[in-house]
C-alpha cells in the first residue's frame, strides 16, 4: 500500500520494467538457429542436434503457457496484489531460463519444454496481467494512458531481447558452445534485477485514493450499484465475448502483415532478405509506439470510438495495400503497413482499459486474463489462414507480387466484423454487478 | 527528491528500451536507401521482429 505523497508516475516505469523483461519472448526466434547447433557448434549435426520444428515449440509452449496462466491465475493476482504477482512472475521467467540453460548444457530439450516453455510462460502471463488493475487504480482518470504504457513495455521487449540475446551469444561462443546457454544465464540474471526493481516499486493505492481534483464521471446506468462485476460473472455476459471477439479479430488481422513482413515485402517490391529484415523490425517499432499513443488517445476518445477507427481505418488501409505494391511505391506501402501495425498494438493496449469501462476495475486484471485466450487463439489460427492462402496462390502459379492480395483484403473484412462486434458492445445488465459486500444479485 | 526518484525510474526502462529501438531503426535504414534486388540470403535473423501472431 502506497504511502501518504507517493507518486503514481513510479508506477508504470515498474510495470514496463517487467513487461520490457517478459516481451523478451517475441525476440526468441534469435535463439532457434543456435540451438539447433548445440552439438556441432558449426554446423547442425544431423540427427543428433535439435530441428527447428523442434526448437519452435519451445516458443509455442511459453505462449499457450501465457494465456492459460493468465486465465487460471486472474483471481489469484488480483487477491495476491502485484507484487506478489511480479515476484512470482520473476520466479519462474528467470528460473525457466535457468532451467533452459540447463537443457543447452544437458542437450535436454525437454528441460527446454518444461523451463523456457512451461515455467518461463507461467512468467509471462503472470507478469503479463500484474500491473494491469493496479495501473488502471492509479489513474482513473488516464486508464487507456497507463495501461499503454505497461503494454508498450511487453511490445518493446524483442527491441530489447533479441539484439542482447545476439550480444551474448557472440560473446560467449566459442569452439565448444554456440552461447545460448550462457545467454541465458546473463538474460536471467538482468532480468531477475529488473524485475525486481519493478516489484518493490510497485505500489497499490488505499481504496479512497483519487488524483487531486478528479472526480469520477456520473454514470448513466440506472443503478445504485457501483460498476463492479466479478470475473465468474463478467465471462459468461455478452460484453465479454464480444470483446473477446474484437480482440481476436484485432490480433487476427495483425498476423496478415506481422507474420509474413519480411517475405510479404520481398515478393511485393523484389527487395532482399536484409531490407525485409529492416522493414519487419520497423513494423516491431510501430507496434510499439501504438500502444502507448492510440491507447492514450483512447482517454479523450472512449473506447467504442478508438476501435471503430481501429477497425474501419485499418481495413481501409488494407484495402490499400494491394494498390500501393501495384503503383510500386515502397515507402507509401510501408507507411500504410506501419499505420496499420500501430493500431494492432493500440488493440492490444487499449482492451484493459475497456474491460473497466464496461466491468469495473474489481476484477478487471482477472476478466483481462480470460481474455487474453482471445490472443492465444489468434495466434493459433491466424498465421495458419495466411500461410495457406497465400502458398495456395503461388502454387497456382500467380506472381508472388499479387499473391497476398486475397490476404490482405480478408484481413480488411476481418476488420469490419470486429467493428460490428465493438458496436454492439452495450452496458452490462445491473443484476451481474456486485452488491457492497461483494455478492452478485 | 521525489521527482529525482521518478526520474530515476524512468531512465531505467528507458535507456535500454531506447538502445533497443536505436538497434532496430539502423537495421531498418536499407529499406529507405533505396531497395536492392533480391537475393536469397537464408538464415538471416530478424531481431526485433515479432514472430506471427504477436
Amino acid at each position: 500500500m502506497a504511502k501518504p505523497g507517493f507518486s503514481r508516475w513510479l508506477v508504470p516505469p515498474a510495470a514496463m520494467a517487467v513487461h520490457l523483461c517478459i516481451g523478451e519472448v517475441y525476440g526468441f526466434s534469435v535463439f532457434n538457429e543456435p540451438l539447433t547447433r548445440v552439438l556441432g557448434i558449426a554446423h547442425s549435426l544431423r540427427g543428433q542436434d535439435w530441428t527447428i520444428p523442434e526448437v519452435g515449440w519451445i516458443y509455442s509452449i511459453a505462449l499457450m503457457m501465457l494465456g492459460l496462466s493468465a486465465a487460471l491465475f486472474g483471481k489469484w493476482v488480483d487477491r495476491r496484489g502485484p507484487r506478489c504477482a511480479m515476484l512470482a512472475s520473476a520466479a519462474c521467467f528467470c528460473g525457466g531460463l535457468l532451467l533452459g540453460s540447463l537443457g543447452v548444457h544437458f542437450h535436454q530439450l525437454w528441460l527446454l519444454y518444461l523451463g523456457y516453455g512451461v515455467i518461463g510462460g507461467i512468467g509471462l502471463g503472470l507478469g503479463y496481467i500484474a500491473p494491469v488493475s493496479t495501473l488502471m487504480k492509479w489513474f482513473p482518470d488516464r486508464p487507456g494512458l497507463a495501461t499503454g504504457l505497461a503494454i508498450m513495455g511487453f511490445g518493446g521487449g524483442a527491441l530489447v531481447g533479441a539484439p542482447l540475446g545476439q550480444e551474448l551469444m557472440v560473446r560467449f561462443r566459442g569452439a565448444t558452445s554456440t552461447g545460448v546457454g550462457e545467454a541465458f544465464v546473463v538474460m536471467a540474471a538482468l532480468y531477475a534485477v529488473f524485475m525486481g526493481f519493478g516489484a518493490v516499486s510497485v505500489r497499490v493505492p488505499a481504496a479512497d485514493w483519487k488524483p487531486d481534483g478528479w472526480q469520477p464521471p456520473a454514470t448513466d446506468a440506472p443503478s445504485s450499484k457501483p460498476l463492479a462485476v466479478g470475473v465468474d460473472r463478467a465471462w459468461r455476459t455478452p460484453q465479454f465475448w464480444l470483446l473477446w471477439a474484437v480482440l481476436a479479430l484485432n490480433v487476427t488481422a495483425g498476423i496478415g502483415i506481422l507474420g509474413q513482413a519480411p517475405l510479404m515485402v520481398q515478393d511485393m517490391f523484389g527487395v532482399n532478405a536484409t531490407v525485409g529484415a529492416g522493414f519487419a523490425g520497423l513494423l516491431s517499432i510501430f507496434n510499439m509506439g501504438g500502444r502507448f499513443a492510440w491507447s492514450s488517445t483512447s482517454d479523450r476518445t472512449g473506447r467504442k470510438a478508438i476501435y471503430c477507427l481501429y477497425f474501419l481505418l485499418g481495413a481501409s488501409l488494407y484495402f490499400l495495400l494491394p494498390w500501393t505494391q501495384h503503383t510500386g511505391n515502397q515507402k507509401l506501402f510501408v507507411a500504410v503497413a506501419a499505420v496499420i501495425i500501430s493500431m494492432y498494438g493500440g488493440g492490444f493496449a487499449t482492451i484493459p482499459a475497456y474491460l473497466r469501462d464496461v466491468f469495473g476495475t474489481h476484477q478487471v486484471g482477472a476478466i483481462h486474463g480470460r481474455l487474453i485466450t482471445a490472443w492465444s487463439f489468434a495466434a493459433l489460427v491466424g498465421p495458419q489462414l495466411v500461410n495457406y492462402l497465400s502458398t495456395a496462390r503461388k502454387t497456382a502459379g500467380i506472381p508472388k507480387a499479387e499473391a497476398y492480395n486475397p490476404t490482405l483484403y480478408l484481413m480488411g473484412c476481418l476488420l469490419l466484423a470486429g467493428c460490428v462486434c465493438n458496436l454492439l458492445v452495450r452496458p452490462v445488465d445491473a443484476r451481474h454487478r456486485l452488491a457492497a459486500e461483494g455478492v452478485p444479485t | 527528491m521525489r521527482r529525482l526518484r521518478i526520474a530515476v525510474a524512468w531512465l531505467l526502462v528507458g535507456a535500454p528500451l531506447a538502445w533497443g529501438v536505436a538497434r532496430t531503426i539502423e537495421k531498418s535504414l536499407p529499406l529507405f536507401r533505396g531497395a536492392g534486388p533480391s537475393s536469397p540470403a537464408a538464415g538471416t535473423n530478424t531481431p526485433g521482429a515479432l514472430p506471427p501472431g504477436r
